[in-house]
Formats: structure tokens, sequence, C-alpha cells
């Protein structure tokens, strides 16, 4: 990679910057009209020069050929101009000077637009460049890399390089020419003014560069710490939960804080530096007129120079110090740029970069593996540098099913991870080689290995995504039908990768190679792999707590609205008749509070969230309407005395808060004070405890709100204080009756009703299906239901829309929302997905009880593994279960410190029962023998 | 629908609840969770880990024993009995399954809870107590008299 910013940004943007050159040339001579005209317009219409005479015209637009005097010796006029009288030339100068300045205006516009977009551009370039090469990083460079290091690099500080990128090259040459102009009408005027200018210049032109070296060196140390923050704050925050189960918080403000008294430290002395250049800088500037105004004074008084020489001399050199003192900013930003630049494409060097050849885009079907993997007199080492494996020679097959048995042993576990590794290529041998189809691992496209092989273990890393992203991420190797030729990705030119690659949301997915005709195949493929990984029922549960959008999926929408029919007419056959209490609009229902029971339905707007409630003003009017206000509000005044008398008389630490978890000892407290200062308020006139309310009313609750609160939470089922009378519940009814009337006036319904023929899209599936609330009083009455739901599930065929919803379900950063579980069958899965030749699974689904594990792993050893395909893929497994072995073609042992075939005939040597190198057939043989 | 009050109305008539005075009533009711059980379900099984006790409050329970495949009931519980505290009590899995015998109802209550209980109310302690040691004598009086069937 070029490490020289200037040639950098000259590789990739030449006729740019050229262009941009010539803009800036062409917008010259309109910039010095509009400073040129304002003077025009004074000397001419305004103080009346050459209008004299009344009726005096003078000519407008009069275009003289410059220099034609010198050059043939008279004046030749190209264009004679319009005669104008004063008022006309006021007129027709002040619109040429409007016209100008508009003009002048648009180049601007133009050029600062043209200049962003050409850093952009160059910036997403370079970005893109240093993520090509952290992708080519070998996989053992990741050791040692932190990731939010290298997003800081790659995010924040190549950022200011795309402000340079526009003035690298113009600014220079539009500053030095004013520079030398200047300079030139200097000497012009005086050969020593000039000659002492030029001294005095430079003089700055050494010194500066030199002052700034440290400057420079402070710039690149603020940066390496700043690097090194972001890393500290994403471990930080990674290991938050250490942190707090340990005590660590403290210690970690305290390396926080080191860290950042070091970059204070470190932008101060940059700041004390900088204002000292400046200042030197502007003093020699000033230097410069001092010598002037006191040597030239001192020549025009000794009569050595007339005074009108000095004028002149001194209006020419009022010109000079902007451009250099512009020069002089513009070589600290290229220094600080370049040298930013530099740092950051140190850190990206690597010599051991993967040639960009392994990661082609193969451009055509990857076809099977023949031969599968040789292993030859390779030596492998462990992640610390130990030497695990010397001298193995082995060979493994396609559809060959190798089992290594460790026995739990650490060096042989240790032996049979490596050799795991190497096979995916996450190590290479020390010594010796790995190929696969007589192709070492090193130079083989990652379109083979990748496509052809899978490697399961329990690390991989799930981005945030759906699971249905990271399930179908591995087959995203190639955009479907691209052309590679054609579209030119991948060409390497110095360094930088020219032209685009696809687009991200191109159909990566190729159903052709995987041997699956169209997308109703591929969902077939995915539900079994999924089942196979035993991850169906976990996904369709996902699929029964998420929701679905009837826009998005109106049949499976209308199917659950079937289902919820089913479930309702035939609940006695299921075994769970009475035990779900279902929504009916003309029913108070008795399992739910009474704040659903008013509402009746899912809000969609927070204002009518129950928290929202208490003080929604269209609710309440609707409450006022049936006199319901009151009376619920003495309804939470009961609940709350009620509360108080159970639980008012225990100690804060009693276990029967913990056990009757629907208050808390602070809870009762705050009842007892609000019932108080009702009792009190209560005494007093009623308008007194309005006022109070109102006072308090940006605080929080008031307490009559806080009553309501209270009542629309309070579920009698499962509180039985009997407070909800037949009374009450037939004006809830009413009230409920007219909010439905009242939302559905509005323009946006801020509620979803309960209705047992839609689909509510803010409920989940499962309470779609239930559309009701389960009794709290049937014994596991939760889990009958639960039962009886999923019984219904798979008899109506609907399981496959629940599978699909749960697809959708989001696993959080890291997959964390999944159990570490499911996220290692996911793994599994994710292997099985794209159909290789070869999985290695490196002792995969520790997490799981052995049973489980056994389980999957036996339907992986089962065939056909997918229905109506003959796909056998070979399998290379270091066994956490030896018993499964058995089903396996060969076994590996770890013995004698390196790993061997299992030796199967007695008395025979265990050197030669080591197979020999191209013997997989007599392996196999021995297999079967035992 | 039946109110806390209507519930410990129902806990007074209990021998065993009888001399607790009725605001602790009310909490013990409003802690338990009142259960139905429909003809032949389980409310615990023999050998499971015991999280919970029950009070019967109408209905009749089966205790059912079960050795080698084959059941036995035992004994029947009928209304007021408390059934189900000896594995809470020493942690020890339930030593015979309970099913209810026509429609049942009960009061659950969680293990934590009513060892906290007995920490709150001795007197509640001491019935149980007196219970146990009745339940005991007579187990005592049930094994002499198998022993002199089987010996005579």
């Amino acid at each position: 990679m070029e490490r020289n910013l200037l040639k950098f940004i000259w590789q990739n943007s030449r006729l740019k910057q050229i262009w941009l050159l010539v803009v800036i040339i062409a917008s010259m001579p309109l910039y010095f009209i509009t400073l040129e005209l304002p003077k025009q317009i004074v000397n001419g219409p305004i103080q009346g020069d050459g209008f004299s005479g009344a009726g005096a015209t003078q000519p407008f637009l009069r275009l003289p050929l410059p220099f034609a005097e010198q050059l043939f010796g008279r004046e030749i006029i190209l264009f004679d101009g319009f005669q104008f009288d004063r008022l006309t030339m006021l007129f027709a100068l002040g619109f040429l000077f409007l016209a100008a300045v508009i003009a002048n205006g648009w180049f601007k516009l133009y050029m600062n637009t043209y200049k962003g977009k050409l850093g952009e551009s160059l910036l997403r370039q370079l970005r893109y460049t240093l993520l090509d090469r952290v992708l080519r990083y070998r996989v053992a460079r990741f050791r040692n890399l932190k990731g939010a290091e290298a997003a800081s690099v790659i995010k924040d500080e190549v950022e200011p390089l795309g402000e340079f990128v526009g003035d690298a090259f113009s600014l220079p040459i539009f500053l030095g020419g004013q520079a030398i102009t200047g300079l030139l009408f200097l000497f012009l005027q005086s050969v020593y003014f000039g000659l002492l200018t030029i001294a005095i210049v430079g003089l700055q032109v050494w010194l500066i560069p030199r002052l700034r070296r440290k400057l420079i060196q402070l710039g690149r140390q603020r940066q390496l710490q700043a690097r090194r923050l972001s890393g500290q704050v994403a471990e930080t925050v990674e290991m938050a939960p250490d942190i707090h189960v340990n005590d660590m918080s403290n210690f970690t403000r305290a390396r926080h804080f080191g860290l950042l008294s070091t970059i204070l430290n470190i932008r101060f002395e940059l700041y004390q530096r900088k204002f000292l250049v400046k200042y030197i800088n502007n003093l020699l500037m000033q230097f410069l007129s001092f010598l002037f105004y006191v040597l030239g004074g001192y020549f025009v008084i000794t009569g050595r120079l007339d005074i009108g020489q000095l004028v002149a001399v001194i209006a020419a050199y009022k010109d000079l110090p902007g451009p250099i003192k512009g020069l002089i900013d513009y070589d600290q930003l290229r220094l600080i740029n370049e040298a930013r630049y530099e740092q950051t494409v140190d850190s990206f060097r690597d010599d051991g970069l993967l040639p960009t050849s392994v990661q082609d885009m193969a451009g055509k079907p990857v076809p099977p593996l023949k031969d599968g993997f040789q292993i030859d007199r390779a030596t492998l080492e462990d992640e610390t540098g130990r030497v695990v494996l010397e001298n193995l020679s082995m060979r493994i097959a396609p559809s060959e099913r190798v089992a290594i048995v460790t026995h739990g042993d650490d060096a042989a576990r240790t032996a049979a991870n490596v050799l795991c590794a190497a096979l995916a290529r996450l190590t290479s041998p020390l010594a010796g080689t790995i190929a696969l189809d007589g192709t070492s691992l090193d130079n083989l496209p990652e379109s083979v290995t990748g496509r052809r092989v899978a490697y399961v273990d329990a690390n991989s890393f799930f981005p945030a995504g759906t699971i249905r992203d990271n399930l179908t991420m591995v087959l995203k190797n190639q955009p479907v039908g691209l052309d590679i030729e054609t579209h030119g990705i991948g060409k390497v030119k110095n360094g930088m990768l020219q032209g685009e690659p696809p687009g991200e949301d191109l159909d990566w997915i190729d159903l052709a190679s995987l041997g699956i005709a169209d997308g109703d195949a591929f969902a077939r493929h995915v539900r079994e792999v999924l089942e196979i990984s035993g991850l169906s029922l976990q996904i369709q549960d996902l699929g029964l707590r998420g929701t679905v959008d009837p826009e998005a999926n109106p049949a499976f929408c209308d199917k659950i609205v079937e289902v919820r029919r089913e479930f309702r007419d035939n609940a006695a056959s299921f075994g769970v008749e009475g035990i779900v209490e279902p929504f009916h609009p003309d029913r108070y229902n008795d399992q739910a509070t009474v704040g659903e029971n008013l509402l009746f339905g899912t809000a969609r707007m927070p204002a009518w969230e129950p928290d929202g409630l208490p003080t929604n003003p269209v609710l309440l009017s609707i409450l006022d309407r049936h006199e319901l206000r009151g009376r619920l509000q003495d309804m939470g005044m009961r609940i709350a005395e009620a509360r108080i008398e159970l639980f008012g008389d225990l100690a804060p630490d009693s276990k029967i808060f913990e056990t009757v978890a629907d208050v808390t000892f602070e809870e009762v407290a705050r009842l007892k004070e609000m019932m108080a200062r009702l009792r009190m308020a209560g005494r007093q006139t009623p308008e007194g405890a309005a006022s109070r309310g109102a006072a308090k009313k940006d605080k929080a609750l008031t307490d009559k709100e806080e009553l309501l609160r209270i009542a629309f939470g309070y579920c009698e089922a499962q509180s039985r204080f009997g407070v909800v009378d037949e009374e009450i519940k037939a004006a809830v009814l009413a009230a409920r009756a007219n909010v439905r009337e009242v939302v559905a006036e509005m323009e946006a319904a801020p509620v979803f009703f309960h209705d047992p023929d839609r689909y509510n899209p803010t409920a989940t599936v499962l309470d779609n299906i239930l559309l009701g609330r389960i009794s709290s009083s049937v014994v596991d009455g939760k889990e009958r239901v639960l039962a009886a739901v999923q019984e219904l599930i798979s008899r109506t065929g609907i399981s496959n829309g629940l599978l699909d919803a749960g697809l959708d379900f989001e696993m959080g950063n890291g997959g964390r929302r999944l159990s570490e579980m499911q996220r290692q069958k996911l793994r599994v899965a994710r292997a099985l997905i794209k159909k290789p030749d070869i999985i290695i699974f490196n002792e995969v689904l520790g997490a799981m009880d052995a049973a489980g594990r056994r389980d999957i792993m036996n339907r992986i050893l089962d065939r056909p593994l997918l229905s109506d395909e003959d796909w056998n893929p070979g399998l290379v497994a270091v066994l956490l279960d030896d018993e499964l072995a058995a089903r396996f073609d060969r076994t590996i042992i770890y013995r004698n410190a390196t790993l061997r075939e299992e030796a199967v005939e007695t008395g025979q040597d265990a050197a030669e029962s080591a197979a020999p190198a191209g013997d997989t057939e007599g392996a196999k043989d021995n297999a079967h023998a035992k | 629908m039946r109110t806390l009050s209507d519930e410990v109305e129902v806990l007074r008539k209990i021998p065993l609840f009888a001399s607790i005075e009725p605001a602790k009533l009310k909490l013990l009711a409003y802690a338990c969770d009142k259960v139905e059980f429909a003809d032949g379900q389980v409310l615990f099984r023999q050998g499971d880990e015991g999280d919970s006790a029950f009070i019967v409050l109408s209905g009749t329970a089966d205790i059912v024993s079960e050795t080698g495949g084959s059941e036995v009931v035992v004994a029947q519980l009928k209304d007021h009995a408390l059934v189900g505290e000896m594995s809470v009590f020493c942690d020890a899995p339930r030593s015979a399954t309970v099913r209810a015998n026509g429609k049942l109802i009960a009061l659950k209550i969680g293990k934590g809870y009513f060892l906290e209980l007995i920490k709150e109310f001795p007197e509640l302690a001491g019935r149980i107590i007196r219970e146990l040691a009745f339940r005991l004598a007579k187990t005592t009086a049930d094994l002499a008299a198998s022993e002199r069937a089987a010996n005579s």
C-alpha cells in the first residue's frame, strides 16, 4: 500500500485534481471582476468621473486587447462598447456586478461540492482498502487485534483526510502562484526590498517546519492514545458483567482516567507548541512590515528612495502575507495528515496478507471434492506456539466418516482441536503440507474450502441480525448470475481495488449450486436442516412469542385466526376446556385487569399503554360520562386499604414480599402515605384536595391518578379482594363500548381492539391464538394450554409459518438473545445448510446434555441425511461422546504424542496401525472388520 | 366468584388454622393459589421433589403408593386435610402420589412461604407437630398390627 499520502491521492484522483485546478483558474477572472467593479461604480457613475458635462456618455464593456501597446505599439480595441449616460451606466455596472457575484458564487458552490465529493470518494476508497486488508489478514493475526481499535482507525482517524484531499494539490498551486506574483511585483518595485522579503520568508520556510516536527510527533502519540481509548472502552463494555462480579469498577475507572489524563497532557503540550509556532510565524511577518517602515522610512528621509516608490513597495507587500500564511498553514495540514495517514497505513501493514487470488469470486460453480484432505508430514502448533503434532500424515476422503476420540484427555483434545483448525485453514502447519484435492491449502481459493468444507466449533461469532440472516449468511458467496469478467471486480492495481464490489442487496444465495430448485424447496431445505440440528421446535416457539406483520404475511395471519377459532371450538378435545377465558366484546373477562377490560385491546401509542391510561384525557372523559372515575378511584382506595391490611405489618425483609410478588415493601409504604394524605384531604374541603393534586401534576401521578392506576391494574381473579362487583362490571362494559366508538372516529386508531375475526399485529402469535387469558386457578394451566397449542400447531400445519416467523427473531449482539445451546445448534445448522463434502465438527454442542447431543449427532450420521437426496458428506468429528465412534468408518486416537488410527488388530504395532498416506481404503476395511 | 374473605371463612374451619387470627389467615389465603383438579389429575407424584404443600378445601384425594409398577391406594384424604407437607419440611422426595378422586379444590402453599408462615406463627407449628405426631402414632399402630398379622 502506498505510504505517501500525496502520492496516494494523486494515484487515485489524478484527473479530478487537474480538473479542479482548471476550474479554479477559470474562476479567477470572475473573482477579480467582483473586486474591480465596485471601484468602477464608485469612481464612475457615483463620483461622476468622466461624466462632467450634461449628457456625457462613457463606453460600457469596452474591450481593449491586453498588452497590445507593448506588442504592437498601438492600442487595439476589440469591442468599442456601448455609450451610456451616467444613470444608465450606474444600472449597467450594478447589474454586471450582480451577475458577476452570482457567477462567482456558483463557481464557489461547484468547487466546494466537487472538493467535498472528491474527498469523500477518496475516503471511501481508503476505508475500503483498509477493510479489504483486514479481510485478508491471516486468522492468527486476529488474536492480537482489538476490534474497537481497528474500527476507530477506519472510522475516525482517516476522517480528516477527506477534507484535505480537495486542497491537496489545488491549494498550494493557487497560493504559490499568488505568492510568486506578489514577490515578482515587489521585485519590480525594488530589488532590495524583494531580497529582504525573500530572506525573511526563507527564514520562515526553514524555521517553521522545524518547530513543527515535535508537533507532528505529539499528534502521532495523541492518535495512538485515542485509539487505545476506544479499545479500552470496548473492553470495558464487553467485560461489564465481570467488572460487577469482581468489584473492579474502581480499578477500571482509574485505568480509564489514567489514559484520559495522558491524552489531556499530550493535547496540552500540542496546544502550547501549536500556538507558539503561530506566534513566531506572525511575528516574522510583522517584523517584515517593521523593516519596511523603518528602513524604507530611513531611506526616504535620507533621500535615497523617493516616497512614491516606498508607497508602491508597501502596497505590493500587502498582498504577500496572505498567500504565504496560507502556504505555511497548508504545509502544517499536509504534515499532520501525512503523519496520520502513515500511521494508519502502518497499523494495517501486514507482510503475510493473503493473496487476493485466494479470495477471488469463483465465477462458476465449485465442483465437489474428489480426493479430500491429504496431510503430509505436517507439524502443527497450538496458540501458545507449542508444537503439538509432528510429522502427521493422514488422508481423509470426502464422504468418509472419521471420529477423533480424545477420552477428554487435555493433550489429546489440544492435538485434535489444532488438527481440525488446520483443516479449516484457521492455522497453517509449521512444516509439511495439508492439501485438499491435491492443492495445498495455502494456495487454494477460499471459494473451494468455503463451499466444500464446513467447520463447526464452539466459538464462531454471530453478528446482530435475525436467525435467518445468521443461518443463510454462510451461503452468500457470490451474487447469482454475476459476470466476473464484465464486472471487473477483484482486479487489483496499485494496492487499490478498482471498480465497485457487487451490491449487498443482490441475490447472493445460489440455489442451483446447492441442487435446490426454487424458493419453496429452499424453505424445505432450511426446515430439514433445523430439524436435524434440533432447533425446529425452539424456533417455532420463538415464532409463537414473536409478532407477525399481517401485511407482509396475510396468509399466515388468516390461518392463525382460523387456528384461534379451532382452539376455541375444540378446547375440550385438547383437555383445556375452561382454562382460557376468551375475550368477548360483550363480556367482562375475569382473568384480565380492569384496565384491560376497559380498553379491550392492545395499545399502539404510549398514551394508551397501561401506564398512560390514568392520564389519558380521552379515556378520562369517557369514564366521567359513565360516572366511573369516582367509582374506580374508590375502588383503588379499597384495593390500597386491602393491601395495607395484608402487608402493612410485615417487616421489610419478610420472605412474604418475595414469594407474594405483586407488591414490594416500598410500595406498601407509599400506599400508606398516600392513604394518609387522602384521608387528610377528605377532612379538608374537596377543592383543597383538587388544587393539591393539580400542583403536583408535573412530579408524577397525582394521588387521584395513582388510585386510578391501582384500579386499572387490578384483577379480581388474582387478588380476590372482592372489590369488583357486577355493577362495576356492567359500567366497565358500557364504557368499553364507548371507548370503541370514540376510537373508531380517530384518524389513526391508538388501540387495536380484540376481535375474534381479525389478526392483531401488536400482539404475539400466541396471544393471537388464545385471544383470552389463562385462568390463574387451574393447576398447570399455562403448561397445559401451551401443550395444547403445540399440538394444534402440528395438526393444522402452521408450524412452517411459525418457523418462518421464528426465523425473523432478532438474535441480538453476538446472538446473546439465544441460549448458548441454541447458538451451538445454529452453528451445526450453518454447516449443514451449505451441503459441503466434508464437515469438521470440533467438539460441538458442548453446552448440551449428552443425550440431546447424541440425538443430534446420530441424526447427522443417519443416511440419507436430507430426504430425497443422496448427499453424503464426510465427517471429521472430535467426539465428546466416545460411544458414537462405532458409527464412524475410522477412529483416530491420540497415542505417543500423535494422532493415529486406532489399533484394531491385536498384536499389531501401534506405529504400523497409523494410516500410511494413501491407504484410506485399508483403514476403512479395518474399521469395518471391527 | 369467591373473595378473599370467603376463603378466610373456609380456612377458619380447618382445625390447623382455627387459632390463627383472621388478618393473618387472610395473608395465608392471599399467598396460596387456589387450584382445581379434575378427576384423576395428579397433585404430585411419588419421587418428585416437594415444592409445595396442599390443603384440601373440598373433594377427595387418593394417596397412592407405587411399588414395582403396581399402584395401591393406601389412604384417602377429605376436607381440610393437609397433604404434602412432609417433603416440604425435610427436603425429601414425595413418598407417595396424590391424585384427585372426583373434582378437588385445594389451596397450594409454596414451600418457602409455608416455612415462613411457621416461623411467623408458632401456634401453627404446634398444630402441625400435633398432626404429625398423630400420624406417627397411627403408622406405628398400623405397623404393629400388620406385623402381628404376619406373625400369626
